[in-house]
């Protein structure tokens, strides 16, 4: 007989808990009031190797099938080397969502296991906070200020950073990866299948209506020629890059970015797109295409392993156009994978539009936690990562190997941006290395690195993203939002509030568009519901961190 | 009773342990066993009614009352859930609890042996197949461009099918009928070998007295098997806001979320999933949920009593 088992695992977890802490009552809320004293065993910041004596640091790292051992790395034994010190690594599940319930597991099973630093689990502030208040992570404040050199110059490049970085207690608890990647703020692209556009006599759509048209032609006029109507105009899937096939659309009615949870600026002025009118306005189309049959319904419960797989369909080109940040699963010896372009970001017919704009952030990539016994050395790993060497070393491998500097005249692919070629790789990216850790450690990259790429030609798709990334920027929300820090009463009802408003807003989204609930009969009641759960209050809470954030800036 | 008459009993006790205690030993494993899983847990259900702390641990954390009861009766999801747990758990209980029987009678009705255990056989195996792998197979098959059904769609009318998850209710008819198809054989068995234990002189008696097979069905199998009936009906109501998790968390995507949010799934994810992290809410909702179906249990059970003379105590 099948017992509620979620209870169960809960007071299981209890229960591990009780026994792993019973003999150890007093476990102590770490204060970071203590003042700064510097470990004897380091050198002086900038001076190489950082300890004196050998030390060993405990990494908890998500295990990456990539790479291939992460003991005999090119990247460790460069990391080791700077830092006279060993690395012993406990492996974390893969995907971030299990390594973030391991380290969870980890905390609330009383913390006896957790490694000396995590690295590439990206915690939300939230939790991290969490952490920090019981005691699980240490505050790093002080070696930000008295023992950091390569981060110093960071902090000093990015001005702004600290702010996004610093919780509301005034400690910051993590050294972030802070990439600067203009091919990924502007991640979300839509991809059209442009041999059928040349065979229907077709251009390259630039606003809705357009669109509309070509996807009735996709639909009725069987480009694929097989005599059946198994055309799909438009197509997205429910996670993944394509999951954004609302959004792109959404985008030509108002500034989206789901990295910011649909909020947005208009002259300081903190909004939420999914109360507005032109939101509406833009589900008042996406039905129209549903109903039409031009944007598949499965869009909504296929997953983007699926929606692959229709892509890839080997017997036939099935797909016209869907959302994604590159196709890189159509492989070499595919035709179809020259046939697929991307679309411009489309504009309402008044030539109104923005394209999705999600600003670079800084990732928690990396903390340290109450069982570390050298926390200031750690911090100077994290350090040294945070240099250039280290975040070229960790993404394309070793100089001269793996990547070698561009020759005279090599041009780099954003050439016609004005950006030098910097890097000309080698190791291809996405096969079994041993080189460097598949980009998770923390780092920092200014635009210059992803931008001084000299083309290889084995890209396709990073070509064509260089070539239409103008056409992206030139549609750019005048103001963004990066990064919003909250004080810990204001994180508790913003988390719960967001929390319901996730569920019911994919959930009105997705009813709206199918045609399950009528738009115009329904809009009404679903702004009223949205304000039920609270939304008001939260838009003015955030508004109020948003502006306390700028005015600290400011000073 | 007199202390004597006491220590007489004692002594009996002792004496018949020593005798028996072949029997003892095997009763103890299932005695740790639930000690150690199922009493030994309830500790840890003080959380709901505490601010629980990892580094405090759970008998250190401040108490904070009713604070999460309440906090779940006024949260937007708290009829949301609930509703929504009533609505499958009475649709499955409903369309799943006959199937099973009838299956079994037609099963005993058969009179070639082989063909009985080749049927039996066939309609229990589903029941192995994992959780993930039956959601994996109704996403393929009822996929409207890739699987099964829209291949065969496509085939006969040349264009694409109708999506069949498109509509929030197609999640209630999947669920209760997959379900269906995996387990009801397995919880035929119960009901077959139930069956077999009726008297033969019963159905001789019967048959000499003309009744057709039928008419034997409805007389004589019937009645023998309804304590057994009753006696799965209480266990199964009892289980009515337990709805299997794995299943429905699965399942769920944006379309269906209206009607596929239960308190299960919601307790995972407020409980332990990666964005969630709030223990004492989750177990305020999960003993919620268990003192409901204890109170459910313990009704059914009364009328059971009273009606049909069989029940659990």
């Amino acid at each position: 007989m099948k017992r509620n088992k979620k209870v169960l695992l809960l007071l299981l977890i209890g229960v591990l808990f009780l026994v792993t802490s019973g003999c150890n009552k007093t476990a102590t809320v770490e204060n970071s009031a203590q003042s700064y004293v510097p470990d004897p065993n380091l050198n002086e910041p900038g001076v190489f190797p950082v300890c004196k004596e050998r030390i060993t640091i405990t990494v908890g790292i998500p295990k990456d099938p990539l790479v291939i051992d992460y003991e005999t790395n090119q990247y460790t034994k460069f990391i080791e080397e700077k830092m006279n010190c060993d690395l012993k690594f406990v492996y974390l599940p893969s995907t971030v969502d299990e390594a973030k319930q391991k380290v969870e597991l980890m905390i609330s099973a009383g913390g006896q296991d957790l490694p000396d630093v995590f690295i590439n689990v990206p915690m939300s502030d939230n939790t991290i906070t969490r952490y920090a208040k019981t005691g699980f992570i240490l505050p790093l404040t002080d070696y930000y200020k008295h023992s950091s050199y390569y981060i110093k110059d960071m902090m000093e490049k990015e001005p702004d950073l600290a702010k996004m970085i610093t919780m509301t207690d005034g400690n910051i608890y993590v050294v972030p990866r802070y990439m600067k990647i203009m091919q990924n703020e502007f991640g979300y692209r839509l991809w059209i299948y442009t041999p059928w556009l040349d065979m229907l006599g077709l251009k390259m759509p630039s606003n809705l209506e357009e669109f509309k048209t070509i996807l009735r032609a996709f639909k009725e006029k069987d480009p694929n020629g097989n005599g059946i109507a198994d055309e799909i105009p438009y197509m997205g899937a429910t996670n993944a890059g394509e999951q954004h096939f609302m959004n792109f659309i959404l985008a030509a009615y108002l500034p989206i970015d789901p990295q910011s949870n649909y909020l947005y600026v208009e002259n300081g002025q903190i909004k939420a797109a999914y109360m507005q009118n032109e939101f509406k306005e833009g589900l008042k189309y996406l039905h129209e295409l549903c109903k039409e049959g031009l944007l598949s319904p499965a869009s909504f419960t296929t997953v983007y392993e699926q929606l692959r797989q229709i892509v890839q369909n080997p017997s036939v080109v099935q797909v016209g156009s869907f959302t994604s940040m590159a196709p890189t699963y159509l492989n070499s010896s595919d035709q179809r994978k020259e046939g697929y372009k991307i679309v411009p970001p489309l504009t309402q017919v008044n030539g109104k539009g923005y394209a999705m704009y999600s600003p670079s952030i800084p990732a928690n990539a990396f903390f340290i936690t109450k069982n570390c016994k050298y926390p200031e050395a750690a911090f100077r790993m994290a350090d040294i990562m945070i240099s250039e060497e280290a975040t070229i070393h960790s993404r394309w491998g070793v100089k001269g190997v793996d990547w070698v500097e561009p020759e005279e005249g090599e041009k780099g692919m954003f050439d016609a941006m004005g950006y030098k070629a910097k890097i000309k790789p080698i190791l291809a990216w996405g096969s079994p290395q041993n080189s460097h850790w598949q980009n998770v450690p923390p780092a920092y990259r200014d635009y210059s690195i992803s931008f001084g790429i000299v083309e290889s030609g084995s890209n396709l798709f990073e070509t064509e993203i260089a070539n239409k990334l103008q056409s992206y920027l030139d549609k750019k929300p005048p103001e963004s939002i990066t990064k919003i820090i909250y004080t810990d009463d204001e994180m508790d009802f913003i988390n719960e509030v967001q929390q319901n408003v996730d569920a019911y807003l994919k959930d009105s989204m997705a009813s709206f568009v199918t045609g399950t609930t009528d738009i115009e009969e329904g809009w009404d009641d679903y702004i009223n519901e949205m304000k039920n759960i609270g939304v008001e209050d939260m838009i003015k809470m955030i508004q109020n961190a948003y502006d306390r954030m700028s005015n600290i800036r400011r000073d | 009773m007199s202390s004597i008459q006491r220590k007489l009993f004692t002594e009996k006790v002792i004496r018949n342990i020593c005798r028996r205690w072949q029997l003892y030993v095997f009763l103890l494993f299932p005695i740790v066993y639930i000690l150690i899983f199922a009493y030994w847990p309830m500790f840890g259900v003080q959380i709901a009614f505490r601010d629980f702390n990892p580094a405090l641990g759970i008998f250190h954390s401040p108490w904070v009352g009713l604070k999460y009861f309440k906090k779940f009766f006024h949260s937007y999801q708290c009829a949301r859930v609930i509703r929504n747990t009533l609505i499958i758990s009475l649709y499955s209980l409903v369309a799943r609890f006959p199937i099973p029987i009838i299956l079994a009678i037609c099963i005993h009705v058969l009179r070639n042996e082989k063909l009985k255990k080749a049927t039996q056989m066939i309609v229990y195996i589903p029941h192995f197949i994992s959780v993930v792998v039956l959601v994996g197979m109704i996403n393929q098959f009822f996929n409207p461009h890739v699987g099964l059904y829209g291949n065969i769609y496509k085939m006969i009318f040349k264009e694409n099918a109708a999506d069949l998850f498109a509509k929030p209710t197609s999640f209630l008819h999947m669920f209760v009928w997959s379900g269906i198809w995996q387990n009801m054989g397995w919880d035929s068995i119960i009901y077959i070998a139930a069956l077999y234990s009726v008297s033969l002189e019963l159905h001789e008696a019967a048959q000499i007295d003309g009744a057709s097979r039928l008419q034997r069905v409805f007389a004589i199998d019937l009645p023998s098997i309804m304590p057994t009936i009753i006696i799965l009906l209480i266990l199964n109501v009892g289980q009515i806001m337990n709805l299997g998790f794995e299943k429905i968390y699965l399942m769920q995507n944006d379309i269906n979320l209206r009607l596929s949010e239960v308190i299960s799934t919601y307790v995972y994810k407020v409980g332990i999933s990666p964005n969630g992290g709030n223990y004492s809410y989750a177990t305020a909702i999960g003993l919620f949920n268990s003192v409901v179906n204890f109170i459910l249990i313990v009704i059914v059970n009364k009328i059971a009593n009273r009606c049909g003379e069989t029940s659990l105590w």
